[in-house]
């Protein structure tokens, strides 16, 4: 065999030894979907049902609906410590409901739900971003709901509401050396996403939720991170859902925008995402403007492009990192770039949830804002 | 590859039995050192994989000494620490209704925490989310639900303390079976059903936590320590598994002790060839050296033949130290199942750092066996005659300083204060050189006896080659001190074997008085045990037939901060003459046992933990930590980690437990062993198998074991006398080799062939003699050394001195057999060589 042909066999090798690099590359994935918990296959008879009928009381519905199979609190927020140094943290806890009904058993440990927490910080100057999760179940006050006054926790994370104040959330959560102490007040009333907080998430009567949010809340408290302390303060953003069945079979994922503008405005879009990535007519979203006034965007009030990509080393997903989102009728043309780009979830349950920058225009004036992203199914 | 080079690989190739020989040595020392390390590897990995896959990330446990935890404490204990990895355990044996009875282990987890017992229950899968909640459905295996018949629909009946419940058996626990180290009879469900199932509410069984080996980890289990309830204990489960391994650390040294033992036998098969190998080619050397090779050349090729010899050799060594490992393997594996803690069927586990070790280990093992013979091919080529063919040095002046430096070297390190088995194989070792440097002049002096005293009216020829062996040559002195040491190594493990036997077997004889003894087997959980053999012994009681019942508790507790044996006694008067005490007067212990609390000690336990009578023993309690004073002594072969032993009155006031673990029966004048059966029929529970044996059986299967136990020391002493005989044939070979001329001149002169035979057969025997009777002194001596000494800081026993003569006579006739049987192959060497041959030879 000349030299040629040696090449040419060594050449081959290496391809083919290194095909199943590339098959790792680009079709393999670790975690776990969390749209499985939201499209379950499993009978759901005997869960409430989202319908058009719901009155929203509040400070009760801030606190837990146990009849709905799934639901969440979800805090996220952009911070910024006495010099400017910019961090985003989300702190969420999800409810899954093991039984539509309450058990009937005399041990304390018997329970309806679980209870998953997720707590980040993103270090956006140090490029790092610190990921918790906790699980328990809602027992001997190790992990719990309570509708009045509302709080979620599980051991030492938790999301208070505090009736005395106006619409005030304390939020806390510690890992060893990463701990969030922050006080969220809102100056905005509360938005009803969709038809007066009716989500429809499908075609289905069962596809929807129950979804408001506090887009506008002022946080002001404490960040340690790795044992150093930062006094920060910024802007946080809550959302509250809670349904049965949401998604449709073939819904595969969302993306999800809560932007805060400089001039005071905010938008919340949901795109709902299909196997071949098209967007379903279901996607929608929410402006509320400087006064607190919501006006419901349906899925062909505004347009989002994808301007980049980011492909994570740990799960190889390939994400959207770069947006440019355009609401004609608003006069809303948005630049939007993740602050951070590994800010990725990828163990146990795999999604990108992080802080983003906006730049753009609104009617001809320019304009900025912060916001956080959230990316599910890719 | 030089010329040279070539000149010494072609001689090994061109003698290949001489090279075979030397070859094996080195293969079978390498052989054994490598089975005894790998299976030795294999058992201590196979351990710790099965402690690691069943206890997962578990690094600490929290038990209450006795009985349950309150799940509030669980609860706080979460809140307070909010950085704690903690999951509750609740642990119960159920009994399967129908089927046969069988008795299984319910376990019921959280599957929402972050640490799960045993890794093969992966978080979040569908198998976990089966048993959510209070769904009654429990994971098990493939073979536990085809031992229970519940292979279609899957629901089986259980019974917890006259309880019955259902429960849906899922099979997803799958590749975890006894052999492997995990328990086969197991149930897992989630805490919540077992609970509500069991009616055992509010209450777990134990706390498992992980908590990581650093400073703020020491820092969090200081805290929990300190918010420990009284009688609740904080065990490290990686110390308590650790200490379980280093139970059987004294065994591990001894068999390693006796590898080594294999390969330095096989060293000095390489000496001894090489040396041979030398007086062969003399002539060559000199040649070589006259043709200008110089002696630093000579000195590097023999070296390099020797490490050509122990390359290949170790390389066969290792494979078949790797065929040899799996049988060894079974061996340890049923000693330390039988003597130390439970061990998973073990695979043998080949590491290949391990293997590449041993194997320059053998190689350098025997470049330093060969290193004499490189030096004395040198003497070869500066026209000096070889050290071996000089006369023998007769000095005792010589022998006693000598000896007497050995001895000196051993007395000092004797008396360095230390435990280590290494050391007192070391002072063994110099002291076994010590009675060896004797040999030489021992040798000397019979020969020249024999030849003076016995031989001078006799034939003549026997007496040349007697003259020949102690004048001409000192080869002989090497095959007299390797025989005589490896006869001296195996009597003195056979004496020590017998000692032990004998003591074993007299302490049997002594504490076994009962008539007969009950217990529960193994696959009975021993709380259902307990209670009933609780119960039998209130029935039998009130019986004529029993004129008096002892029992035992068994229960490991924490003394001094380690997990302990703790038996507590309830012993008739008869019952408490087995007991021999070594330390206290027993009328004043029986006395203070029946009347303070206090605790009495095995001579190991004692022995391991420098107690004596006085010491202080502080046992984790219900109640807390307790001082116990220690009021004796007592003589126990049961176990080398040893036990501590308290009155059952005691026991019960701190535990408040009514089980027993065993029942001494002694029964009434006229009865019968078979009317205890008839009994025992009779009691309530008798579906669940009791064992009863009587004292007879019990001495006979615990001597079963003990042969069985002993049996790999057996085998490698006899592997050390054969390799050694190797060591005769190969003096006298040398001998014939440096002695042809000699031999040709007698046969010119008349003496046949036989008479030579009859000249190597005496050397043989005079060689096989000396040995011989060196070996019994130094035997007994090694005996006595392994006795009072090794055993002592190995196991913490003493055991008394006691000589078998009929064992010297059998070794003293072993050694002189092998050294005839030696005599066979150069026998027959001498009598195919023409004479003709042997002087163009020379």
């Amino acid at each position: 065999m000349n030299r040629r042909q040696w090449l040419w066999l060594l050449g081959a090798c290496v391809s083919v030894g290194a095909l199943p690099c590339w098959r790792r590359f680009f079709s393999s994935r670790s975690g776990i979907n969390p749209m499985g918990f939201l499209r379950t296959t499993d009978p759901t008879d005997g869960y409430a049902h989202a319908g058009t009928d719901q009155r929203f009381e509040f400070p009760k519905d801030h606190g837990p609906h146990n009849h709905f199979q799934h639901e969440w609190w979800y805090f996220t927020g952009n911070l910024r410590d006495q010099v400017g140094r910019p961090f985003g943290f989300q702190l969420t806890f999800f409810r899954f409901a093991l039984s539509p009904e309450k058990i009937n058993s005399s041990s304390a440990w018997a329970t309806q739900d679980a209870m998953l927490g997720h707590f980040a910080v993103s270090d956006i100057e140090g490029g790092h971003f610190h990921a918790y999760q906790r699980t328990g179940r809602p027992v001997l006050g190790i992990a719990g709901m309570s509708a009045d006054p509302a709080r979620v926790w599980i051991r030492d994370w938790q999301a208070r509401f505090q009736p005395q104040r106006t619409a005030g959330w304390q939020l806390e959560a510690c890992h060893h050396n990463t701990q969030l102490h922050l006080d969220a007040v809102s100056h905005k009333a509360i938005v009803l996403q969709g038809q007066n907080g009716f989500s429809r998430k499908g075609p289905g009567n069962d596809n929807a939720s129950y979804y408001y949010s506090m887009p506008r809340l002022q946080v002001a408290g404490n960040l340690v991170l790795e044992g150093k302390p930062f006094p920060v303060s910024g802007q946080a953003w809550m959302d509250h859902e809670w349904g049965t069945t949401t998604l449709s079979a073939d819904t595969v994922g969302w993306d999800w925008f809560g932007l805060q503008l400089s001039d005071g405005c905010e938008l919340t879009i949901y795109l709902l995402r299909r196997e071949d990535g098209s967007y379903t007519p279901f996607s929608a979203g929410t402006w509320t403007n400087s006064e607190g006034i919501s006006i419901p965007l349906c899925a062909t009030d505004f347009m989002l492009s994808v301007t980049g990509h980011w492909r994570s080393s740990s799960t190889h997903v390939r994400y959207p990192a770069g947006w440019t989102l355009t609401v004609t009728s608003l006069g809303v043309s948005l630049s939007i770039l993740p602050r951070l780009a590994g800010q990725e979830w990828h163990s146990p349950i795999r999604y990108w949830e992080g802080a983003v920058a906006i730049t753009g225009t609104r009617a001809g004036n320019q304009l900025d804002g912060i916001g956080y992203v959230e990316l599910t199914g890719y | 590859m030089s010329l040279l080079g070539l000149i010494h690989l072609n001689h090994l190739r061109r003698h290949p039995w001489q090279t075979g020989l030397a070859g094996l040595g080195i293969a079978m020392g390498v052989a054994v050192v490598v089975a005894v390390q790998i299976a030795q590897h294999s058992a201590q990995t196979a351990f710790y994989n099965a402690q690691k896959s069943l206890s997962g990330e578990v690094t600490h446990r929290i038990k209450a000494a006795q009985g349950t935890l309150p799940e509030s404490f669980f609860a706080t204990l979460m809140i307070r620490n909010s950085d704690l990895k903690a999951t509750p355990i609740i642990e119960i044996s159920v009994k399967a209704v129908g089927n046969d009875q069988r008795w299984l282990q319910l376990i019921g987890i959280d599957p929402f925490s972050t640490l799960l017992p045993m890794r093969r229950i992966d978080a979040g899968s569908d198998r976990l989310s089966a048993i959510l909640g209070v769904s009654r459905v429990a994971l098990t295996s493939e073979a536990v639900l085809s031992r229970l018949g519940a292979t279609t629909t899957g629901v089986v009946e259980f019974d917890y303390k006259k309880r019955h419940f259902k429960l849906t058996l899922n099979p997803s626990i799958s590749g975890q079976t006894r052999a492997q180290g995990f328990p086969d009879d197991l149930l897992v469900s989630d805490i919540a059903t077992v609970q509500d199932v069991t009616g055992l509410l509010g209450e777990i069984s134990y706390i498992d936590l992980s908590v990581p080996s650093s400073i703020a980890g020491k820092a969090l289990l200081s805290k929990i320590r300190a918010e420990l309830p009284v009688g609740v204990e904080l065990r490290d489960i990686r110390q308590e598994r650790a200490f379980r391994q280093a139970l059987s650390r004294a065994f591990d040294t001894n068999l390693t002790a006796l590898s080594l033992l294999a390969l330095m036998v096989g060293m000095f098969l390489v000496y001894n060839t090489e040396n041979f190998f030398i007086a062969q080619r003399r002539p060559l050397f000199v040649r070589l050296h006259t043709l200008g090779v110089t002696r630093h050349e000579l000195f590097r090729g023999i070296l390099l033949e020797a490490g050509c010899l122990g390359a290949i050799s170790s390389a066969f060594g290792i494979l078949s130290g790797m065929g040899l490992a799996s049988a060894l393997l079974a061996l340890i594996a049923r000693t330390v199942n039988n003597f130390y803690y439970p061990l998973p069927e073990a695979a043998t586990n080949f590491d290949p750092a391990l293997l590449l070790i041993l194997w320059l280990a053998g190689t350098l093992a025997t470049l330093l066996a060969a290193l004499p013979a490189a030096h004395a091919a040198t003497d070869v080529v500066s026209q000096e005659k070889p050290a071996s063919s000089m006369p023998l040095k007769r000095s005792a002046l010589r022998a006693g300083l000598q000896s007497g430096s050995a001895a000196a070297a051993a007395g000092s390190l004797l008396w360095w204060p230390s435990d280590s088995l290494w050391k007192d194989f070391v002072v063994l070792s110099l002291g076994l050189v010590s009675g060896a440097c004797w040999l030489p002049l021992g040798l000397d002096r019979l020969g020249r006896w024999l030849v003076s005293d016995v031989l001078r009216h006799g034939p003549r020829p026997e007496a040349l080659g007697i003259q020949s062996l102690i004048f001409r040559t000192s080869r002989a002195s090497d095959a007299v001190v390797a025989l005589c040491l490896a006869a001296a190594v195996s009597l003195g493990m056979i004496l020590m074997t017998e000692c032990f036997r004998s003591a074993v077997d007299t302490w049997l004889g002594r504490l076994l008085v009962a008539d007969a003894y009950l217990s529960i087997p193994d696959e009975v959980p021993t709380e259902a045990g307990g209670s009933l053999l609780a119960e039998i012994q209130t029935n039998l009681r009130k019986l004529p037939e029993i004129s008096a019942l002892s029992s035992v508790t068994h229960r490991q507790v924490q003394a001094n901060g380690e997990p302990t044996g703790l038996s507590a006694f309830d012993l008739p008067p008869r019952a408490r003459t087995g007991f021999r005490f070594l330390a206290g007067d027993p009328t004043e212990i029986w006395s203070r046992w029946d009347s303070e609390s206090i605790v009495i000690a095995s001579e190991p336990y004692a022995h391991h933990h420098q107690l004596k009578l006085g010491s202080s023993v502080i046992l984790t309690t219900p109640e807390g930590q307790i001082t116990f004073k220690l009021a004796g002594i007592y003589q126990d072969y049961a176990s080398e980690q040893g036990t501590l032993a308290m009155n059952v009155a005691t026991f019960r006031h701190y535990w408040q437990t009514e089980g027993i673990s065993g029942l001494g029966v002694y029964l009434a004048p006229q009865t019968e062993i078979t009317d205890l059966r008839r009994i025992l029929k009779a009691q309530p529970h008798s579906d669940i198998p009791l064992s009863m044996r009587s004292r007879a059986e019990i001495q006979q299967f615990s001597m079963q074991i003990f042969d069985q136990t002993f049996a790999i020391t057996r085998i490698l002493g006899a592997m050390a006398m054969g390799v050694s005989l190797a060591g005769i044939v190969g003096a006298l070979l040398a001998q014939q080799l440096e002695r042809a001329r000699e031999y040709s001149v007698l046969r010119a002169l008349g003496i046949d062939r036989w008479q030579l035979c009859r000249i190597v057969l005496v050397q043989s025997m005079l060689i096989g003699l000396v040995a011989a009777c060196g070996a019994i002194p130094m035997g007994i001596g090694c005996a006595t050394f392994l006795i009072r000494i090794v055993n002592l800081h190995a196991f913490g026993w003493t055991l008394p001195v006691e000589i078998r003569y009929a064992t010297l006579l059998e070794i003293w006739c072993a050694v002189l057999i092998a050294a005839g049987i030696a005599a066979v192959y150069p026998a027959w060497h001498v009598l195919k060589t023409p004479p003709a041959r042997a002087l163009r030879y020379e």
